[in-house]
């Protein structure tokens, strides 16, 4: 079974949520499939309070990766500057990180996942930085989400950041 | 307050206070609307990011940070790279999210 037939099966079983965005609901550049976890916490309303704000800054990052925005991607995950809102994560594999480093005073969040075709995303888990403590298990938890969703499918493993976005700005 | 289907987002009605979090969307989406404009036209621009570090004279660190991600810039510095990166200006316009007017519809800047 293709990788795009088992996407849509778990779309069909809850498993995955198409997002769609706030503004332009499924009418979107790229697609984003989200975990249920994901799409609770991207769900408005947005609450009156810190966490409303840094979960409103969340969703508005991929609104913006859905509506085509253009995103800073970084290639190497030992090297990425600070500012990258996308990164490739290590042990680099297929796998990247969507960065939300607003609001400023705070350190953000991480969302981890991979893609299934160019413009394609599927983002299986969301962090507050800080409470990612070790970044290397939170890589190894999403590659087992991952295999327990896709089996064997592995996400696209590009030659270059064109087989994976468009839109891009590398960093 | 009432809640749009559309977007979920709350409308803002009478005096009502809008949740932090409904301001911090609409504040990141205008961000992210600014750096797609000043990306594509510094793309399509040719021109380097020292070369446009010396047309603003600002160092080529300033221009690399400013460049990576949608920052919450100051009016002036998106002023400046649009004009720096090509000599233009941005225009505007106004969407509503509600549909309570046009979506798209073009105002004139004296609200007539």
């Amino acid at each position: 079974m293709s990788i795009h037939r088992i996407l849509a099966e778990l779309v069909a079983q809850g498993r995955l949520i198409s997002l769609p965005s706030l503004f332009t609901g499924t009418d979107t550049a790229r697609l984003l499939y989200v975990a249920p976890a994901v799409f609770a916490a991207v769900s408005p309303p947005f609450a009156d309070n810190e966490t409303g704000r840094r979960l409103a800054e969340f969703r508005a990052s991929l609104d913006g990766f859905l509506e085509g925005g253009e995103i800073s991607v970084a290639e190497d995950p030992r090297r990425k500057p600070p500012d990258a809102m996308l990164a490739r994560v290590a042990p680099v594999e297929e796998e990247f990180g969507l960065r939300v480093t607003e609001p400023e005073e705070t350190s953000g969040i991480r969302a981890l996942g991979a893609f299934v075709a160019k413009d394609k995303f599927v983002c299986l888990t969301w962090e507050y930085r800080e409470g990612i403590l070790i970044f290397d298990d939170e890589v190894e938890w999403v590659q087992a989400a991952w295999r327990d969703l896709f089996g064997s499918r592995r996400p696209v493993k590009g030659e270059s950041l064109d087989d994976y976005l468009t839109n891009y700005w590398p960093v | 307050m009432t809640t749009s289907q559309t977007t979920g987002l709350c409308e803002p009605v009478g005096t009502a206070k809008i949740s932090t979090g409904t301001l911090a969307y609409v504040c990141a989406r205008h961000r992210q609307r600014q750096y797609d404009l000043v990306i594509k036209q510094f793309k399509k621009s040719g021109i380097t990011q020292a070369d446009l570090a010396r047309r603003l004279g600002k160092s080529p660190e300033v221009i690399s940070r400013l460049l990576a991600r949608p920052g919450n810039w100051e009016s002036d510095t998106f002023s400046e790279l649009l004009f720096g990166i090509s000599g233009g200006v941005a225009t505007y316009r106004v969407d509503y999210p509600f549909g309570q007017r046009t979506s798209g519809s073009l105002e004139p800047l004296d609200g007539r």
